[in-house]
């Protein structure tokens, strides 16, 4: 039962009610820092120098520039309603090609607006203003002239203008008296009249120092705040370290306080410019400016970093969600250890996840045991993030669905993985025994989900090159690599091994229909090429080496990237071969073939130490130079990026670029890979092309003896989001503020709103329906509200004029409670929160007036969305589970989590794989008689599904019933239960005989006796090994020296390690050792060598005759004995059976019976199939499940369904007693199904109501 | 009687012979239950009220001002003065309708003598100006 207000509850009897309904509309997180929406989204021409304002009526007026549009330039002018619901825009056009500068705005003592902005044209700055009314209307005449001109050749910044507490005006702009730089204020009774400028009282700074940015705050208590950003050093490097600055007056500027530093930032890394303030109360200022940044870092001392160290081997960025995935594996000396893949958010530059050995889901300790995760190697795309590893085996991340795929070329079999992937190595024709290959390049095209492999063979007489593709759709188990390239003994072995261990590239343009394959030529005086083919084809198209084209790089190209019929790469400096004049970048025209080379203009010097290269835009690269840094070319301009040219740029100023990098077009952003083993810094970078980041940032300043200023943090997402300009209203803080997207400026706004209340939407004459439902068969609870609101148009998601048009959107948190109106004081109910379903729809049609339906739903039911993978193994009850899956997968705050203890608790053991967090819980909450539901507040709170439950709420008439049935819908003629369950111990079963294992390998004639281990594959376990000795080693040599023995010992259980029994046995294989044989042979050899010819007649040795050559006799037979030994190698093939051991849990059931109903139906016992519950390990635990079942089978076919007014009490899984109409006995009832309906009638009409429907179980 | 939409502020140069009066209806239902009755109340508003103007004749001028109103289709603030004392509230409002038909004068905008007859003018009542 729902705990009311005393009131309310007492109101909750009456026959007499004054009901309400409130939805209030509000974010699931802080507002701040905000994402922002665009103005404009369709408009590509730059809108920058925001100003807003709210208006005395209530309206937010804001202004800006807009241009270039063809060389012209407009001032935007935008106001809302009084209640600030839409946008109305007004444009000023600028005089024909003059250039629009700064706006600012203020709202003039009559109300009306005055506009003061910047134009320049011909060498000369204007400074104008105009006066118009609040809705954009030019007065009557109208009201516009010059205040000031000057030289744009001269130093200026602002303006600014401000309505002062004497309803005069104040405009401050920034401008030079010699070398002095001031701030010069101008006052005027009429904004058409300026009194002459008068240089504020700045006499505590440095005169020559820039003062810049000038902004207004006129407190409630009239005193005037003027804020700027000074320059207080400047680098070697013409960097400038800012901060900023204000100065208070309480005259308007006559005189002036000291001016105040209101930031501390110390050095060039990280600065403070353009301020802008707001008073939201009377002693809180929000202050907000640009923090302007060198760079963004990341290494594995970052929150999040899973990896135990971070450089950067290969990333790539997931333009359309802007995310980066970084892997990170060991790039000094050593085998190449993979360490993590992270996934950093590009907006907030934070890490979201991370994977490694680790995690869940976990890459295989292989690749950190074995091989080389290379750098520059394994190209990611999408959500496809590819680990390779050189031995032949790539570990796919697939981040949407949080799973990793092996594809194995190979048997790891010692990691568990087996070859899965279907391929055929190509090899030479007399050289098909040496079939291995090295995984060498991958490239992933996420668009036609196909993972590209290059494997390469380097081995002198039979080299190769292999590419093909895998579909990473393909279900497996196993999976087809389709060939695209092949090539045997074409290429050379220095090449290929150029084209491996993180040397070369590959590059699969599946637009240009090309694979591009550059192989470096790395040492002594090996050459490099480029071979260009056609990805449908497979066909070699280009073949780019210094013997066929004296001008391509002796040494090849080490990374490059296609643009657009170039090929634009990086390569080694080669002073040799008539090369020495080759510098730089190589760019290649494959339409001509005519290669040419851009020397970087930063340096004089013949090795840049360019490496590698990621295409900006269209001609436009940007390259890594080493401990030269970062290199932006565009065909005609090289401009460096360094810790010298930007100060700050990288940590310890340890400029160190040889690892990735990537261009980030939606943010004109560089992110690299900086450092290596032993630098002072391994990790990442984002930087600006433009030099520098520029985030605005907010302090909060709160007056206490004194203005005391909170930490900064950032106030919007973007890191080129910048110039906010702030006002407020009784609603909240807005912002504007200018997003820079590649080249483009356009405005973005936000506004910091706690709550929206909609209630005045609400349609009358259309219900507000809030329902709730248990459904005791599954222990699911779900609740819904479905209502509709007026101004259709304003909450249309795709109008960007409308102010409000995200309160309705998908996704949005609602607060919704009914009330009563009791005296003219408005009582509450706890809330109840929900989540909108979907965007609202409405249909534009002439004539009908646009109303939005709305459908939100609880907010649990997200939870059916939510995948898990693998929970943690529980041993623990059923509340601290729910609660654990519930922060661990829903991040719900524990503190939002309040279960209870359940009357039936007890531990229970589990471990959930691949099942939706819903199901979990309601698989949980069922096995204990229990629901889980989002409660009042949006606390989860569990709720007991009992028939014997005791009465919440007793009504003792019926005076407030409209309509009472009894039904029994839901119900069957099920007169049985069955639950069953396995008990927790295991028992082992020995199975039928079969093959475990197989065994083949050849002895020499001097392999002698040898052991073999035989694992059984896939971990299984295997007793009674048989040996069967399909092909036998026994050779004839083996056989003429004695013969072979071959046996099998099954000695396993020898192993202190337990978990090792019978997954091995062993094969003794005793062939004779020849080589005593082997050496009596060979020594016979020289032996004979003196054992001269006999020269025998009739019988005896005589002085001439046939001679008898006895010496080589014996030398003939030693060298057969040799033979003999050295042929008598024998192969082996063995097969291995052995009994499968299966370890199995006992299966118990209970069953439970409705005996009067079998009575009742003849004695015919209708079952319901068995039930199996795994929470449940004995049949006690069945029996009490089983008993549940019948409960809630006979609950269903006793229901009662009533209407009656809305009793705010009342809530799901309460038991309530009401009275029979006809017979006026007491009927309980278990409640299941609440809908409240708040009908407000139109004026006019009388059909409202405030009623609640209910169902649920009678007794 | 005045309209105005924030620019422009018109003062009636003829009030009208007849009007909606101005008063908050109630909201209200009634339901039998199986032994008595509820009755539901949202209380009284005049928020969503069209209030009815009329003229057995405008001046031609008066007409043209509050035509520029009605095509305009802006929310306007409505003071209902009908007598010397000044209202004590004043209502947000759109002009739902004005007709009316020619009288004297034609189609004459400027003519003194020229009118409208029959005019009527619905006002929606959206808020009070508080």
């Amino acid at each position: 039962m729902i705990t009311l207000d005393a009131i309310l509850a007492t109101a909750q009897d009456s026959q007499t009610r004054k009901p309400l309904c409130r939805i209030l509309s509000k974010e699931n997180a802080a507002s701040i820092p905000f994402d922002g929406a665009f103005l404009n989204n369709s408009s590509a021409i730059n809108e920058q120098h925001p100003t807003a304002v709210v208006h005395s009526t209530g309206r937010l007026f804001v202004a800006f520039m807009v241009g270039p549009s063809a060389g012209n330039y407009t001032i935007r002018y935008g106001y809302t309603d009084t209640d600030q619901t839409y946008y109305t825009y007004v444009d000023f056009a600028l005089s024909a090609a003059r250039v629009g500068g700064e706006v600012t705005v203020c709202e003039m003592a009559d109300g009306n607006v005055g506009l003061i902005w910047t134009e320049t044209y011909a060498g000369t700055r204007t400074i104008k203003y105009r006066t118009i009314t609040v809705t954009g209307t030019d007065l009557d005449p109208a009201v516009t002239g010059t205040i000031l001109t000057n030289n744009t050749t001269d130093f200026f910044a602002g303006p600014t203008v401000a309505k002062l507490a004497d309803d005069s005006y104040l405009m401050i702009y920034g401008a030079m008296d010699g070398a002095n730089y001031n701030l010069y204020y101008r006052t005027s009774a009429d904004f058409v009249t300026w009194a002459a400028a008068v240089a504020v009282d700045l006499s505590t700074l440095t005169a020559t120092k820039r003062k810049a940015n000038p902004a207004l705050l006129v407190l409630a208590t009239g005193d005037v705040w003027l804020l700027f950003d000074y320059l207080e050093a400047t680098g070697p490097n013409a960097e400038e370290l800012t901060n900023i600055y204000y100065v208070p007056s309480s005259d308007n500027m006559a005189t002036n306080a000291a001016a105040v530093a209101l930031t501390a930032y110390t050095d060039y890394a990280e600065v403070a410019e353009h301020p802008a303030a707001v008073q939201t109360a009377a002693g809180t200022i929000y202050l907000a400016f640009n923090r302007v940044m060198a760079s963004l870092h990341m290494d594995q001392s970052t929150t999040g970093w899973s990896g135990a160290s971070s450089p950067i081997s290969n990333m790539h960025i997931d333009v359309a969600a802007q995310k980066l995935y970084v892997v990170s594996s060991a790039m000094g000396a050593g085998n190449k250890t993979f360490y993590s893949i992270e996934k950093i958010d590009l907006a907030t530059w934070t890490i979201d996840k991370a994977w490694s050995t680790a995690t869940v889901p976990a890459f295989s300790s292989y690749f950190v045991d074995s091989g080389n995760t290379w750098w520059d190697s394994y190209h990611g795309d999408g959500v496809y993030v590819p680990v390779g590893n050189s031995n032949g085996i790539i570990a796919v991340l697939n981040t949407q669905s949080d799973t990793i795929t092996n594809y194995a070329f190979y048997d790891f079999a010692a990691y568990g993985i087996s070859k899965n992937v279907t391929w055929t190595p190509i090899t030479r024709a007399g050289w098909e025994h040496i079939t291995g290959m090295t995984l060498s390049k991958v490239w992933i095209d996420a668009a036609t989900n196909r993972m590209y492999v290059a494997l390469t063979r380097s081995y002198i007489y039979n080299t190769a090159l292999q590419i093909g593709y895998i579909d990473l759709t393909a279900a497996g188990p196993s999976y087809t690599f389709t060939n695209v390239v092949t090539e045997s003994g074409t290429i050379s072995e220095a090449e290929l091994y150029g084209f491996s261990s993180g040397n070369g590239f590959m590059e699969v343009n599946a637009s240009a229909d090309l694979i591009i394959v550059g192989m470096e030529g790395v040492a002594s005086t090996w050459v490099g090429g480029l071979r260009i083919y056609s990805l449908s084809a497979g066909g070699l198209w280009k073949c780019y080496k210094t013997s066929t084209n004296p001008t391509f790089p002796y040494r090849g190209l080490k990374r490059a990237v296609y643009d657009n019929g170039l090929i634009v790469g990086t390569f080694t400096y080669e002073p040799l071969y008539g090369q020495a004049d080759y510098r730089g970048l190589c760019t290649i025209d494959t339409a001509s073939d005519v290669i040419t080379y851009d020397r970087p203009s930063w340096a004089t010097v013949d090795n840049y130490q360019l490496k590698n290269i990621s295409l900006a835009e269209t001609g436009e690269y940007v390259i890594t130079a080493g401990t030269y840094g970062v290199t932006h070319f565009n065909g005609a301009t090289w401009t460096l990026y360094n810790s010298t040219t930007v100060t700050g740029l990288v940590p310890s100023s340890a400029d160190n670029f040889a690892n990735p990098i990537l261009y980030n077009s939606t943010t004109d952003m560089v992110i690299a890979g900086s450092g290596a083993g032993g630098s002072a810094f391994n990790g990442l970078l984002m930087f600006s092309l433009d030099g520098y980041i520029k985030q605005s940032t907010y302090s909060i300043g709160t007056y206490g003896t004194g203005w005391t200023w909170s930490a900064t943090a950032p106030l919007v997402e973007g890191f080129t989001d910048y110039d906010a300009a702030l006002c407020i209203d009784s609603g909240g803080l807005y912002a504007f503020w200018v997003n820079k997207a590649a080249a483009e400026l356009s405005i973005k706004w936000d506004k910091d709103v706690l709550s929206v209340n909609l209630s005045a939407y609400l349609l009358r004459g259309v219900p507000v329906e809030r329902s709730s439902t248990i459904d005791p068969t599954t222990g699911t609870w779900d609740a819904e509200l479905t209502f509709s609101c007026s101004h259709g148009h304003l909450f249309d998601t795709s109008n960007n004029l409308s102010l409000i048009r995200q309160y309705l959107a998908k996704g949005r948190k609602l607060e919704q409670s009914f009330g009563e109106n009791i005296g003219g004081v408005e009582y509450w109910e706890p809330a109840q929160i929900f989540t909108i379903s979907d965007d609202p729809e409405l249909d534009y049609r002439r004539g009908d007036y646009p109303v939005v339906r709305v459908a939100a739903e609880t907010p649990r039911r997200r939870w059916e969305q939510i995948h898990i993978i693998a929970s943690e193994y529980y041993n623990n009850t059923p509340e601290v589970i729910i609660a654990d899956l519930l922060t661990t997968h829903a991040n719900i705050d524990a503190d939002d989590i309040s279960l209870g203890t359940w009357a039936n608790s007890a531990t229970i053991e589990y471990q959930f794989v691949d099942v939706y967090l819903a199901d979990a819980i309601d698989m949980i909450a069922l096995h204990f008689g229990y629901a889980i539901r989002d409660g009042a507040n949006g606390t989860i709170e569990a709720v007991k599904i009992t028939d014997a439950g005791t009465a919440t709420r007793t009504y003792t008439d019926n005076t407030k019933l409209f309509k009472a049935t009894p039904r029994n819908k839901y119900s069957n003629f099920t007169n049985r239960w069955i639950v069953e369950c396995e008990e927790n111990t295991f028992i082992e079963l020995l199975m039928q005989e079969e093959l475990a294992a197989e065994l083949n390998a050849s002895h020499r004639w001097n392999t002698g006796k040898k052991t073999y281990r035989v694992q059984y594959p896939d971990g299984k376990v295997y007793r009674n090994p048989r040996l069967e000795v399909v092909d036998s080693v026994e050779s004839l040599g083996f056989k003429l020296a004695g013969g072979c023995d071959e046996k099998l010992e099954d000695n396993s259980h020898n192993e202190v390690d337990q978990s090792l029994w019978d997954t091995y046995c062993e094969v003794e294989v005793d062939s004779p050792d020849l080589t005593p044989y082997m050496i009596a042979g060979l020594a016979m050899l020289p032996a004979t060598a003196i054992i001269g010819d006999h020269v025998v007649v009739g019988g005896f040795v005589a002085s001439a005759g046939w001679t008898r050559p006895v010496g080589t006799l014996i030398t003939s037979l030693g060298i057969m004995v040799c033979l003999n030994v050295l042929a008598a190698t024998g192969n082996f093939y063995y097969r291995i059976h052995g009994q499968p051991v299966v370890k199995v849990r006992r299966t118990v059931q209970a069953v439970v019976d409705d005996l009067d109903l079998q009575t009742q139906m003849g004695g015919q016992i209708v079952p319901a199939s068995p039930y199996t519950d795994v929470f449940c390990s004995s049949m006690a635990d069945c029996q009490a499940v089983a008993n549940y079942l019948k409960m809630v089978g006979m609950g269903e076919r006793k229901r009662w369904e009533a209407e009656m007014v809305a009793d705010l009490h009342n809530e799901t899984g309460d038991t309530i007693t009401v009275v029979h109409p006809h017979s006026n006995q007491t009927i309980t009832v278990f409640l299941t199904d609440i809908k409240t309906t708040f009908l407000m009638p139109k004026i006019g009409d009388d059909d409202g109501i405030f009623s609640q429907t209910f169902e649920g179980w009678r007794r | 009687m005045n309209l105005t939409d924030g620019v422009t502020s018109y003062d009636f140069t003829l009030l009208p012979h007849k009007m909606t009066m101005l008063r908050a209806k109630k909201t209200c239902a009634v339901k039998q239950t199986y032994t008595s009755v509820a009755y539901f109340s949202w209380g009284t508003s005049l928020v969503g009220e069209t209030i009815v103007l009329s003229w057995n004749a405008m001046p031609a001028a008066m007409w043209k001002q509050l035509d520029a109103f009605y095509a305009a289709d802006k929310a306007l603030v409505w003071d209902p003065t009908l007598t010397e004392i000044p209202a004590t509230t004043k209502y947000n409002v759109i002009m739902t309708e004005l007709e009316g038909e020619y009288l004297l004068g034609g189609y004459d905008e400027a003519l003194a003598t020229s009118y409208r007859g029959d005019a009527i003018m619905a006002l929606l009542i959206t808020g009070v100006v508080t």
